[in-house]
């Protein structure tokens, strides 16, 4: 018997937008995908030895204006930017209805815990403790991205943040499938993100032990919705077919806890691994990575799994890395026929012992023009 | 107005089950464990006290919630104390306290599949300080790796799947600030109701901090004595800490075990005002109570308490009165601010009043609201002051708000065998 988690009733993503180290929006990031070309990557003053791969001219205010921006934190700024394409330039035929029926589901790994420090670090060396900026208080909620991004656009619906470590974008995906399967919402802007900053590098530096070399940004939002899409003036790129979210509860075996949920993943699917058109694994470094590159080559072979790099391009993304893989894997379908009904498989894999695995089966609306 | 919700009320072809609550702990500064709570809760007792978890020389006043120093082992038995933050360590003991509460072992939810959702402003806010002090003093390449660790929010939940051994669960956390506990109870409940999973450990956590508390002093929101839901001379909140995790399953799988039931789930609303950061808006907190209310297919004139979200900041509490009303009318019930006795314990604070509706349908009682002295005239609301009534309580409504305009709202019920059947039609 499977144990992944079944949807009583069907879910499509119609759309995606993107944030990302090669720039802002879907082309930038398909371009750089395509392209096979490393973002840029830059090192910071007082931050790990990691290399960070920032979205490129990122100024919030140059990005989304003068107005109400002074003192938008850059996670916020990126997910609004994100909702912005969505919003305001969907692929052809995709309409967006903000308003009551519209929830955003946003993943995340702890917020901006550099802003949540320089908070702190203000009440310490302040002449008094309370002497912190009041303005910056909003952005002290670990909720700010995915509020934000509602209040920008009036998304009215459901708006929920989702802590996940490396595993959020699978997790939000999760939780976004679940509102539109309990007629919590219409539709979903389903994604994640995360900020490069010092705090983060040094957080992730200490996680993967040292082994991170590379931390990417950015933010990736899907547009889901359930229910028929026949009759659509736009057929959905790809439907999720199964999530299946487990735990590495012995702590020593995430590549194995791993293996266990893609076949439960697949099974739930109704599939097999030669069904399978893509496979992106989860990215994260040291040994389980590399068991995973294992797992993954015997399971799919290496042309399946090298079909879409992305983490190698785009660094560590984190709570956003398998929003990352889904977006690249949908870049990828496009103008390939050979892909519709094929499937695509990502997975994730945290150092605290959270491990995913998401299905989702390429459709007509990922290849035509 | 009513039934008026902009969405489908529930397909009718899905196979809905019964959830059920059987289990929970508490960590609070009006109790360890749900006996106490519920004493407490009964005996209108106050938990406030001076703040000692973090320096607080400079400012005027510092009185809060904190936790009593306790040896937390009893209730983390595998792992090490000091790999946890806090908040982490919070999770752990209420959901080993509510799985021994649920009368459920470890090895036997391990066969099961399960969803933990454990809900949280700060995740662990006060190991943040610290690293910010580091960072002042020292630099951050000086970070002890170990305290980096321990920090991403998620850990408040794997912490729970860690300690129990389990691995067949979707594990996350939800940051969704001060409504965040009704957020994790609302997740797991769809997930054991459409049968995705067999059970679920939902609730909130958070531990004091002084970012925490430099930004609700800073805005001018922290009480400098006592906080006063409703009360003309309120003047603001006071932060807590604690944790309220609970066991909810199908009523199938509690009825199998000869489980006992505090309360069913009812039904829940999530809904976002979409505008302001900070300020909670009336229509909007007023939908979000229409949308539980359908989902759990209740009407206003059924509800017998309302555990408001009751802040006892200004503005919160006459826009959360002036909503209640504007759904309720005059069947409005009573209207009790928990946060009076346990201060408001962020992300735990729904998880803790979801608790206190269900003790309260359990047990037959509405808790009062603590340290009232004369309601506000622009609060138009019953809020039980001081003294505890007894009362038959069917149905509460728990409320919750938070920054960011993320309104959620639980409805609880009393379990009722002889209603059992294809929902609550």
């Amino acid at each position: 018997m499977s144990d992944a988690t079944r949807s009583t009733q069907r879910t499509f993503i119609y759309d995606w937008s993107a944030v990302s180290p090669f720039g802002i929006g879907r082309a930038a990031l398909s371009e750089g995908l395509r392209a096979r070309r490393k973002a840029i990557a830059d090192q910071c003053d007082d931050g790990a030895p990691v290399g960070l791969r920032r979205v490129p001219d990122f100024d919030v205010q140059q990005v989304l204006g003068a107005a109400g921006t002074r003192y938008l934190a850059r996670e916020s700024a990126m997910a609004i930017a994100a909702a912005r394409e969505l919003i305001e330039a969907p692929r052809p035929g995709v309409t967006m209805a903000a308003g009551r029926g519209t929830s955003m589901v946003l993943g995340t790994t702890t917020g901006t815990p550099q802003g949540y420090m320089d908070f702190t670090k203000a009440s310490l060396e302040g002449a008094r403790p309370h002497h912190v900026p009041a303005a910056l208080a909003p952005n002290m909620a670990m909720n700010r991205a995915a509020s934000a991004s509602a209040i920008w656009y009036g998304l009215q619906g459901p708006n929920s943040t989702i802590a996940g470590g490396r595993a959020a974008g699978l997790l939000a995906l999760s939780y976004g499938r679940r509102l539109l399967d309990h007629q919590r919402a219409d539709q979903v802007l389903c994604g994640a993100v995360e900020e490069n900053a010092p705090a983060r590098s040094w957080m992730e530096y200490h996680r993967s032990r040292g082994q991170v070399t590379t931390l990417g940004e950015g933010c990736v939002l899907l547009l889901l919705e359930g229910g028929d899409p026949s009759g659509r003036q736009r057929a959905p790129l790809a439907e999720i077919l199964a999530l299946d979210c487990r735990f590495d509860a012995v702590g020593n075996d995430p590549v194995g806890t791993l293996e266990a949920c893609v076949e439960g993943a697949l099974s739930t699917a109704g599939a097999t691994p030669k069904h399978v058109w893509a496979a992106v694994p989860s990215g994260i470094a040291g040994e389980a990575g590399d068991d995973e590159t294992k797992l993954f080559d015997r399971l799919f072979g290496t042309a399946v799994v090298s079909r879409v790099p992305v983490a190698s391009l785009t660094g560590d993304t984190s709570a956003a890395s398998s929003m990352f893989a889904i977006a690249g894997m949908l870049s990828a379908a496009e103008g390939h026929r050979e892909a519709e009904g094929r499937l695509g498989v990502v997975t994730s894999i945290d150092p605290d012992g959270s491990v995913a695995c998401g299905v989702l089966r390429f459709l007509e609306g990922s290849w035509t023009p | 107005m009513w039934g008026e919700v902009g969405l489908p009320a529930g397909s009718a072809e899905r196979p809905r089950r019964r959830v059920v609550l059987s289990g929970a702990g508490v960590l609070s500064s009006i109790g360890i464990g749900v006996a106490e709570f519920a004493a407490s809760l009964r005996a209108g007792r106050v938990g406030t006290g001076p703040i000692t978890l973090f320096d607080t020389t400079g400012f005027k006043y510092a009185r809060g919630h904190q936790v009593a120093d306790i040896d937390l082992r009893k209730w983390v038995q595998r792992i090490q104390l000091d790999q946890l933050g806090r908040a982490s360590q919070f999770s752990v003991a209420a959901a080993r306290m509510a799985i021994d509460d649920a009368g459920i072992s470890a090895d036997s939810l391990r066969a099961r599949k399960g969803l933990i959702a454990i809900g949280t402003t700060d995740g662990e806010g006060h190991d943040l300080d610290q690293m910010a002090a580091t960072m002042l003093y020292e630099g951050l390449e000086s970070v002890e790796p170990e305290h980096a660790r321990r920090v991403p929010a998620v850990r408040i939940s794997t912490a729970i799947a860690r300690e129990l051994g389990l691995w067949n669960v979707e594990v996350s956390t939800i940051p969704t600030a001060c409504a965040a506990g009704n957020y994790a109870l609302g997740s797991g409940f769809d997930a054991v109701r459409s049968g995705e999973v067999d059970f679920a450990l939902v609730g909130g956590s958070d531990a004091l901090c002084r970012k925490n508390f430099a930004g609700f002093y800073r805005i001018g929101l922290i009480s400098p004595d006592e906080c006063r839901p409703f009360d003309a001379e309120r003047d603001g909140l006071l932060t807590g800490e604690g944790a309220g995790v609970m066991l909810i399953e199908s009523e199938e799988s509690a009825l199998a075990r000869g489980a006992h039931i505090y309360a069913e789930i009812l039904g829940y609303g999530l809904n976002c005002d979409a505008h302001h950061p900070v300020a909670p808006e009336e229509n909007s907190v007023a939908r979000c109570m229409e949308l539980a209310l359908t989902d759990a297919n209740v009407a206003p004139g059924d509800v017998d308490m309302i555990s408001a979200h009751g802040s006892g900041t200004k503005m919160n509490d006459v826009t959360e009165a002036r909503a209640i009303n504007q759904v309720y009318g005059e069947s409005r019930p009573p209207v009790i601010g928990i946060k009076s006795m346990t201060g408001h314990t962020m992300g735990a604070a729904s998880a803790l009043g979801s608790i206190a509706s269900a003790l309260a349908i359990k047990h037959g009682f509405i808790p009062p609201t603590a340290n009232h002295h004369t309601t506000d005239p622009e609060c138009i609301v019953d809020c039980v002051p001081n003294r505890a009534i007894e009362a038959d309580v069917r149905i509460a409504q728990n409320n919750a708000l938070a920054f960011g305009g993320n309104n959620s709202v639980v409805i609880l019920g009393r379990y009722d065998a002889a209603e059992a059947g294809d929902g609550h039609e």
